[in-house]
């Protein structure tokens, strides 16, 4: 079985890509890492929070339950990599380069740093 | 003023001044002088009854100021669709306007170069949107992040209910 460290580690390997496509998949993962990362310690919680909100997806039910923790800056750091994400994913007219993808793994390495250090779902 | 204090003062007085006030004029004076004393009591009571309305007009008059305001800060910031959003919702103009000032004074007071730039973003995803106001310094990764936990113990009060999302940007 792989670990949300895994996706992490592929983000590093892959922002060495010269190739665009390459360095979108790299902000892809990294994003990834972040939401497995914590919806490993947080599933029942975010999907409790999903259902009795009628949020339409985990990824803002994620944002939204740091937003209820009145966890602001972590709430709006996983929604800017959430975006970052979706712009790669989705925006084929936007240019990436490498440092987007260091901005997309520094934000994923700091905001699970933040999370460790706050004291949910521990 | 009693009839003794006016006879004393008036005994004092030379035979020509005591040819001019008598009794009934000095009754005269008597009532009328607390004519005057009813008369200027009113006029206190209504001048701070008109002050009262003042202050109540004033304090609604800077109000409307001050959303003005904001709602000008607001779209100066703002761009595309969110303009026209802004136009329907006054809550949000406000909010918007209120965090921006607040922002700007607070780059201002670090003497941190800053632009602010608001926009809707829309998910691709769920088609939901978010109103996201970018604040772009030139700042090392870590340093941004630190300015973001600081930026948001300002927006706590202004925006309780997230109606606003903060992006802290590097500006390249």
């Amino acid at each position: 079985m792989i670990t949300p460290k895994d996706f992490f580690n592929l983000a590093v390997e892959l922002k060495e890509g010269t190739d665009e496509v390459v360095i979108r998949t790299s902000i892809n993962r990294s994003y990834y890492y972040v939401y497995h990362y914590i919806m490993m310690r947080c599933r029942q919680r975010i999907i409790h929070l999903k259902k009795r909100e009628g949020i339409k997806s985990l990824h803002i039910a994620l944002v939204e339950f740091f937003r209820k923790q009145r966890e602001r800056r972590l709430a709006e750091m996983i929604d800017r990599l959430r975006r970052m994400r979706t712009h790669a994913d989705y925006e084929l007219e936007r240019s990436f380069n490498k440092r987007d993808a260091e901005e997309a793994i520094k934000m994923a390495s700091s905001i699970v740093s933040l999370f460790d250090n706050s004291s949910l779902c521990h | 003023m009693s009839v003794e204090t006016v006879e004393t003062v008036l005994a004092g007085e030379d035979s020509f001044t005591q040819d001019y006030i008598t009794r009934p004029e000095q009754h005269w004076i008597e009532e009328v002088g607390e004519v005057i004393v009813k008369e200027v009591a009113k006029l206190k009571f209504s001048f701070e009854e008109a002050l009262t309305e003042l202050a109540t007009i004033s304090f609604e008059f800077i109000k409307i100021l001050q959303e003005a305001y904001f709602y000008s800060v607001a779209m100066k910031y703002s761009s595309g669709r969110l303009k026209d959003l802004l136009n329907q919702d006054v809550e949000l103009r406000v909010i918007l306007g209120r965090a921006i000032v607040k922002i700007s004074e607070y780059l201002s007071e670090k003497k941190i170069r800053g632009k602010l730039a608001a926009e809707l973003w829309e998910d691709p995803e769920s088609g939901d949107e978010e109103v996201i106001l970018n604040v772009y310094i030139p700042a090392s990764f870590e340093e941004r992040v630190r300015i973001w936990g600081e930026i948001e113990k300002l927006l706590n009060d202004i925006d309780p209910e997230f109606r606003i999302v903060l992006s802290i940007e590097e500006q390249r």
